[in-house]
């Protein structure tokens, strides 16, 4: 049997509903790799081994008396501790949520993943109430990177960029306020999607920051990532951000390459001639899509501030009560800033919230002369684990906010964005780069990953 | 703007009613400034003077000519 830790999660599906492969196999020899690996990397929290087990017999079974299965059928996924898994406590990355009881029942998302075929593993470590871009936690440990455990794995979504980078999970499910998928999808060598906001219903997840929070997956490949989307898809009213949208399935399309679509490059806010490996990796994609338009997108800068205004009040408002009565539980990297947050003017939110709209404004103007825009992920590859600064054009910064420098400004907005994985020459560890479309787009991004994949620039999968 | 000065933290944490111990008031300081840098850039942003149109509850929109699936 080929190593299921090595396939990916299409070729997976195909095995087992052909019976190539059983779905107890692929599970069992997933349990032994994360055995094996998870105490060097720390990605998993819980792993719900005996659910997995029943739940591959039960397919295994399916496939065996001729039923139809879906196209994930056997696919071992994991998701950030955020998702509600039907008897297990969610933490959100928390040492506070530890005391609340089990989740009743599983995340919407979870379910669509399980109704396509697909086998939970368990829960992802995460950064503590998602407020993090470096995959350290005080309470669990820093989460690692599988290209070299002493660097971080990048965060809020830490353990889904670790877990599906190190073959522990072919399909993670994340979450993205500010990055948090495409942060650890770039320092982890992944592929992300942080699909538009209102896209995926959020049902049974954790909250950080209403107006911001978004929900999406990881994945080794550009079509394990579209797979996974048009398995996810579809309204729910029990999360009141999500739109009511036909589900507009990226697969169909996702081949279809890059031609006739406009793509340009942010320049401005996004220009990173003093971060090389950012720099390098911006302009071997645009290489390869032949861009040669450069985009000013001058309210970018007031856009991320608007998103690190509305994160913060929205977070330390969900957290008030905590902040009152458990000040002492929270993570030293999360607690002052949440104090923070529950103290300055409200007048600054509401301008916040003003500015997100304008920004959007400008955006729109954009998406008329482009379809695509491509823009730096990171500044930088996987830091060390402990790393507190970072020099931002020539500024020793704080390491932590900037991780996110260039992922805040199109979250702020709602914007898809697919992250791309590059390999850089310089240190030999990954950096993503972003592909940003319009509202609702996410084939444009994918089609145009998919693309960067079939012409070998992206990190092969194995 | 005044920069933020711990008098000020200490009377925001007073009507706020949340106690900022000691030992965190720097920190929490700090963090205000960072905020209040933010809160520089969003009010130069230059908005229509004459309006405040809001995204609490957010949904993207489109326009005619931009290329959606509408």
């Amino acid at each position: 049997m080929s190593d299921p830790g090595n396939m990916l999660a299409a070729d997976i599906g195909a095995a087992v509903a052909s019976r190539e492969l059983s779905a107890l196999d692929v599970v069992q020899a997933t349990l032994q790799r994360i055995d094996d690996r998870n105490g060097e990397l720390n990605c998993y929290t819980e792993v719900t081994a005996d659910r997995a087990l029943q739940r591959a017999a039960a397919i295994d079974a399916r496939v065996a008396a001729g039923d139809a299965v879906g196209p994930l059928a056997g696919v071992p996924f994991a998701v950030k501790n955020l998702f509600d898994i039907a008897g297990v406590t969610t933490l959100a990355g928390s040492k506070i949520c530890r005391d609340n009881a089990p989740a009743v029942q599983d995340a919407v998302l979870v379910r669509r993943l399980e109704d396509a075929g697909a086998i939970l593993l368990g829960a992802l470590a995460m950064g503590e109430f998602a407020y993090d871009f470096t995959g350290e936690n005080e309470h669990y440990g820093a989460c690692r990177n599988p290209w070299d455990s002493r660097r971080m794995s990048g965060g809020s979504s830490s353990g889904s960029g670790s877990a599906t980078a190190a073959g522990l999970a072919p399909i993670s499910l994340g979450s993205d306020t500010n990055g948090s998928i495409r942060v650890p999808s770039s320092l982890c060598g992944l592929f992300g999607l942080k699909p538009t906001y209102g896209r995926l219903p959020r049902t049974g997840s954790y909250p950080f920051c209403d107006s911001l929070d978004h929900l999406g997956p990881l994945a080794r490949s550009a079509g394990d990532l579209a797979l996974a989307y048009d398995c996810l898809q579809g309204f729910d009213a029990g999360d009141p951000a999500c739109a009511q949208r036909p589900i507009q399935a990226a697969l169909p399309s996702l081949d279809h390459g890059i031609a006739g679509l406009r793509i340009g490059v942010a320049d401005g806010y996004f220009g990173c001639a003093d971060m090389p490996e950012a720099d390098w990796a911006v302009k071997q994609v645009c290489a390869a899509l032949d861009v040669q338009r450069e985009l000013p997108l001058a309210g970018a800068d007031a856009g991320r501030s608007a998103a690190y205004l509305i994160t913060n009040a929205e977070g330390a408002e969900l957290h008030r009560e905590h902040l009152r009565t458990r000040l002492e539980d929270f993570d030293a990297d999360t607690r002052e800033r949440f104090l923070a947050g529950a103290l300055w003017p409200a007048g600054w939110y509401l301008r916040a919230q003003a500015v997100r709209r304008w920004w959007l404004e400008q955006m729109l103007e954009t998406f008329r002369e482009v379809d695509l825009v491509v823009a730096p992920c990171t500044p930088c590859t996987a830091p060390l684990v402990g790393t507190r600064t970072l020099v931002v054009r020539g500024v020793e910064e704080a390491l932590r906010p900037n991780l996110g420098l260039f992922t805040q400004p199109f979250s702020a907005i709602g914007l898809p964005v697919v992250s791309v994985p590059l390999l850089s020459p310089a240190s030999g560890l990954p950096i993503g780069v972003q592909l940003v479309a319009p509202p609702w787009r996410e084939d444009l991004c994918l089609r145009a990953a998919k693309y960067l994949q079939d012409a070998g620039l992206t990190i092969k999968p194995s | 703007m005044q920069e933020i000065t711990a008098e000020m933290l200490a009377g925001f944490a007073a009507a706020a009613g949340i106690e900022v111990p000691e030992e965190y008031r720097d920190g929490v300081l700090n963090h205000l400034c960072v905020a209040q840098k933010m809160a520089a850039k969003v009010q130069a942003a230059p908005l229509h003077p004459e309006e405040l149109a809001l995204a609490p509850v957010f949904q993207p929109w489109t326009l005619p000519d931009v290329n959606t699936h509408e």
